[in-house]
C-alpha cells in the first residue's frame, strides 16, 4: 500500500490537464496571477483556450508583450474567436503600437486554422481526382471539364497556399518586442550603429539568427536585436 | 646627474640648433652600456622641457651601445644652452661640451606652392540654429603629421567635431597633391556678420640624415598656415512676420503624431499620451509637444522614452510619454497638440498638429456598471462571469483539445492522403486507355483468346456426339486459325503448317501433320473408325496442350 501511494506521488500533476486548468483558474479568480501562470504553463500541450488564459494572466501581470504573443498564437489556433480578438486588441491598445498591414500569407492564416486549411486541401484534392475519374468514365460529363477543371485546380492551389501559410513553421516566424524601446542595429554587435528603435509590443518577423542575435523585419526596415529583447512565438512553451 | 662608472664614451648631439616655438628638437645621447639605468636624466635650462624619450640598443664589435633620444620643446623664445656636463669615470673625468639652441617665434605663412588649405561653407547666409556644413581641405606635397585649428571663432557658433571624410590624391596643373578633407557642422547661435579666418598648425615630417635611418621619420617642423581669404557668413534671425506664438526657434521639416491609450477611463484614471516628433532639422534641441495643466486634465512631466537620432542629431525621431488624468466626466476628447517650426526649404513658418483624440470618461458611479462576458463558443457548459467596468474578456473555462504544435505540421500521412486521389486518378486513366486500346485491336484479341478457346473445345470433345475426327479437326483448325489470325474457310493443311512459328519443335510439327492427315483421311476417305474415342482423346488432348505451350513461348 505504501509503495502504491509512493508511486502515485510520482505521477506528474499535468497528466490531469483538466484539474491543473481548474486549479489555475481558481488562482486567477483569487487574484494570484503568478500562481495561475505557473499552473497554466504546467499543462502539457497547447490549445487556443489555454493560450488565451495564459495571455490574460500575463496581462494582469503587466507583461503585455508576452500576452500579445500568446493571444496571437491563440488566434492562430482558433481564428475568428471574438474573445481572443477582443483581448488582443486591448493588449495592442495598451502598448499603443500600430501594427503593419500583414502580407497575404499571414492574413490567410487568420481565416482558417491549420487543421481547417489541411482539411480543405485534402477535400479539394479528392474532389478534383474524383471529378477527373468521373468525367473519364461517364462520357456525358466530359462537357463539364471546360469550366470545372480550372475551378477545382484554382481551389486546390488556393487551399494549398493556405496550408503552407498556416503551418507552425510559418507562424513561428513572428516575434513581439519585449523590452521598452528596443534598438535594432545594423549588425549583430552590441556596439554596432543604431538603426531604428522598436517600441514594446511591436510585431516583427524573424529573418535569420546568430547565436544571440536575431535579424528582424518590420515594414521595410531590417535590423538586429538581441534574442532576449523579443518574444518568439515559436519559442513559447 | 650621470653615474660615471655606468656610462663610457658618452656623446651628446642636437638634431637642430634653431627651432621655432611650435617645433620640437631632438637631443641624442649615445654611450656604451655598462649596466646603467634605462634612461639617464639630463638637466634642462629654464624654458626648455623634455616631452618624450625613447631608447635604442645596438651591438657593435661585441660592445653594447645605447642611444637615448629626448624630444625637447621650448616654452618661450630665446637662446638656451644645454650643458656642459662633467662625467666622472673610472679613467678620470670626461667633459661633455655644451650645446646651444635658439628658439624663434612661429612663422605664419599663407598658402605656398607645396602646401595650402581651403575652407568652404555650404551657404554664406544662415538663420540662427540653421546648420551649415564646413568643408576643410589640406593640399600638400610634403608629409603632414598632426593638424590643429588654433583660433576658430567660438563666439556666436556651436561647432561639431571635425570628421575626416576623404584622403586622396588630386592633380592641380602639373602637380599631384595629397588632399585630406574634413567636415564639421556649424550652428550659429547669434545673428551678425562673421568672418571665419582660423590659423592651422601643421607638423611637417622631415627626414634627418644626421641621426641615421632609425630617427629619420621622427623629426618634424611646425608651420602655421592661414587661408588665402577668410570665409564670410551672415547670420540672421527667422523673420518676425507670421511667427507663431509657440515658435521656439526650431528649424527644419518635422512630422508629428500621437496616440492616446486607453480611450475609455473613469475620472481619475491615468491616460498615457504618446507623442512622436520626427523629421530633419534641429531635432537635437526639439522635444515633442506635451499637454499643459488645465481645468480638464491633471498632467505629469513628459518622459522622453525614445531618442533615435542620426546624422549628429539632424534627423530621426523623439518620442515622449506623458500621463494625463481627466478631472471630470464631461470630457470627450484629449485636445490636439501643436508644434511650430520654420521650414528652411519653403522659408516660411509652419504649425503641425495631431489630434484631437476622442475619449470616453465615465463618472465613478458609472464605473461600477457590470458587464457580462461569455466564454469560448462550442466548449460546452458556458459559464457567465461578471466583471466590473471595461475589462479583458474572462478566461476560458475549458482547456479544449490539447495538442503539440508540431503535430499540426503536415506529415507523411497528410502528403499520402493528398497524393492518393491523384494516384487513383492516374491509375483509372491508365486502365481506361488500356482497355480502349485492347478493344480496338481485334487481331491481338483473337490471338490472346486462342488458348482459352482451345481449352473450351477440348472440354467439349467428350460431349460431342458427332464424328470424333470431325470435332478434332475443328478444334485443331480453330486453334491454329486463331493463333495465326486466318480468315474463316481457308484452312487447308498446307496453310496451317507453313505459318507455324519457330518455337514449335520439329517433333511436334510432325505429330501435328500426322493429326491433320488422319483427320483428312477420316473426314474425306472415311477409312478410320473412332471406336475407341477415349483412347484417341487421351492422346489428342496432351498433344494440343503441348502445342499451345510451345506456341506461347
Amino acid at each position: 500500500m505504501k509503495i502504491f501511494i509512493l508511486l502515485l506521488s510520482f505521477i506528474p500533476f499535468n497528466l490531469f490537464p483538466e484539474a491543473s486548468f481548474t486549479q489555475a483558474r481558481d488562482h486567477y479568480d483569487q487574484g494570484e496571477f503568478e500562481e495561475a501562470l505557473t499552473s497554466f504553463q504546467s499543462i502539457e500541450g497547447t490549445s487556443a483556450a489555454l493560450d488565451f488564459n495564459v495571455a490574460n494572466t500575463l496581462m494582469r501581470l503587466n507583461r503585455t508583450a508576452e500576452a500579445i504573443a500568446y493571444y496571437r498564437r491563440a488566434a492562430w489556433q482558433q481564428p475568428g474567436d471574438p474573445d481572443i480578438r477582443a483581448n488582443l486588441e486591448k493588449a495592442v491598445d495598451r502598448v499603443g503600437v500600430e501594427y503593419p498591414v500583414l502580407p497575404l500569407s499571414r492574413r490567410l492564416s487568420g481565416f482558417l486554422s491549420a487543421r481547417q486549411w489541411q482539411m480543405c486541401f485534402l477535400l479539394t484534392c479528392w474532389f478534383l481526382a474524383g471529378v477527373g475519374l468521373l468525367t473519364r468514365w461517364v462520357k456525358p460529363l466530359r462537357n463539364l471539364t471546360v469550366w470545372i477543371y480550372p475551378l477545382l485546380i484554382a481551389l486546390t492551389v488556393f487551399s494549398g497556399f493556405g496550408v503552407w501559410a498556416s503551418v507552425p513553421s510559418q507562424f513561428g516566424k513572428e516575434a513581439i518586442v519585449k523590452g521598452d524601446s528596443v534598438i535594432a542595429r545594423f549588425s549583430p554587435l552590441s556596439d554596432a550603429t543604431e538603426h531604428f528603435s522598436l517600441p514594446e509590443g511591436s510585431l516583427v518577423t524573424l529573418k535569420e539568427n546568430t547565436r544571440k542575435w536575431l535579424r528582424v523585419q518590420t515594414g521595410e526596415q531590417n535590423g538586429w536585436v538581441l534574442e532576449d529583447e523579443v518574444v518568439q512565438l515559436s519559442e513559447l512553451p | 646627474m650621470f653615474q660615471g662608472a655606468l656610462y663610457a664614451a658618452l656623446t651628446m648631439k642636437l638634431s637642430r640648433t634653431s627651432i621655432s616655438i611650435d617645433e620640437t628638437v631632438e637631443l641624442m645621447l649615445s654611450y656604451e652600456d655598462m649596466g646603467s639605468p634605462s634612461v639617464p636624466e639630463v638637466p634642462m635650462p629654464d624654458g626648455l622641457m623634455i616631452v618624450s624619450t625613447s631608447r635604442q640598443e645596438s651591438i657593435i664589435n661585441f660592445q653594447r651601445e645605447l642611444s637615448i633620444r629626448y624630444s625637447i620643446k621650448a616654452s618661450r623664445t630665446g637662446s638656451f644652452t644645454i650643458g656642459p656636463f662633467q662625467l666622472k669615470t673610472d679613467d678620470g673625468t670626461q667633459k661633455i661640451p655644451a650645446l646651444d639652441l635658439t628658439v624663434t617665434k612661429a612663422n605664419v605663412i599663407q598658402s605656398q606652392e607645396d602646401l595650402f588649405v581651403t575652407l568652404e561653407s555650404s551657404s554664406d547666409t544662415a538663420l540662427i540654429r540653421e546648420n551649415i556644413e564646413l568643408t576643410l581641405t589640406f593640399y600638400s606635397r610634403v608629409n603632414i603629421g598632426n593638424m590643429n585649428i588654433l583660433d576658430f571663432p567660438s563666439e556666436g557658433f556651436e561647432l561639431s567635431q571635425w570628421q575626416q571624410i576623404r584622403s586622396a590624391n588630386k592633380q592641380i596643373g602639373q602637380k599631384v597633391f595629397r588632399t585630406q578633407t574634413f567636415i564639421a557642422r556649424l550652428t550659429p547661435t547669434q545673428s551678425g556678420e562673421y568672418s571665419l579666418d582660423p590659423t592651422f598648425k601643421l607638423d611637417i615630417l622631415e627626414s634627418n640624415d644626421a641621426f641615421g635611418m632609425m630617427f629619420r621619420s621622427r623629426t618634424s617642423k611646425s608651420v602655421r598656415l592661414k587661408l588665402d581669404e577668410p570665409v564670410r557668413l551672415q547670420v540672421t534671425s527667422p523673420p518676425l512676420d507670421g511667427r507663431p506664438e509657440e515658435f521656439a526657434g526650431h528649424l527644419g521639416n518635422f512630422r508629428l503624431k500621437a496616440t492616446v491609450s486607453p480611450r475609455q477611463v473613469t475620472v481619475g484614471d491615468p491616460i498615457t499620451l504618446r507623442v512622436e516628433l520626427s523629421g530633419t532639422g534641429s531635432l537635437q534641441q526639439a522635444l515633442p509637444p506635451g499637454m499643459k495643466e488645465s481645468d480638464d486634465f491633471k498632467v505629469y512631466q513628459p518622459k522622453l522614452v525614445t531618442e533615435d537620432l542620426q546624422r549628429d542629431g539632424q534627423s530621426g525621431r523623439k518620442i515622449i510619454e506623458q500621463v494625463i488624468i481627466p478631472k471630470h466626466a464631461k470630457l470627450n476628447e484629449v485636445p490636439s497638440l501643436e508644434f511650430s517650426y520654420y521650414d528652411t526649404n519653403l522659408r516660411e513658418y509652419k504649425t503641425i498638429q495631431t489630434g484631437a483624440f476622442p475619449i470616453n470618461v465615465l463618472d465613478n458611479s458609472q464605473a461600477a456598471v457590470t458587464t457580462t462576458v461569455s466564454s469560448l463558443e462550442g466548449v460546452g457548459n458556458l459559464e457567465e462571469v461578471t466583471l466590473l467596468g471595461d475589462d479583458l474578456v474572462y478566461v476560458k473555462t475549458k482547456p479544449g483539445k490539447l495538442l503539440i504544435l508540431s503535430d499540426l505540421q503536415p506529415g507523411w500521412g497528410f502528403v499520402g492522403g493528398c497524393t492518393l486521389p491523384f494516384t487513383l486518378w492516374a491509375l483509372g486513366i491508365f486502365v481506361g486507355v488500356r482497355k480502349e486500346k485492347r478493344s480496338d485491336d481485334t487481331i491481338r484479341q483473337r490471338k490472346q483468346q486462342a488458348p482459352r478457346r482451345l481449352r473450351k473445345h477440348l472440354s467439349q470433345l467428350e460431349e460431342a456426339d458427332e464424328y470424333l475426327y470431325s470435332r478434332i479437326w475443328n478444334t485443331l483448325s480453330d486453334y491454329i486459325s486463331d493463333r495465326l489470325n486466318l480468315p474463316p474457310g481457308e484452312k487447308s493443311a498446307q496453310d496451317l503448317l507453313v505459318q507455324l512459328p519457330a518455337t514449335i519443335q520439329q517433333a511436334t510439327k510432325q505429330e501435328l501433320q500426322e493429326w491433320i492427315t488422319t483427320c483428312e483421311q477420316a473426314r474425306f476417305a472415311g477409312g478410320i473408325v473412332d471406336t475407341d474415342r477415349e483412347k484417341i482423346l487421351n492422346v489428342f488432348r496432351p498433344f494440343m496442350l503441348k502445342l499451345d505451350t510451345e506456341w506461347g513461348r
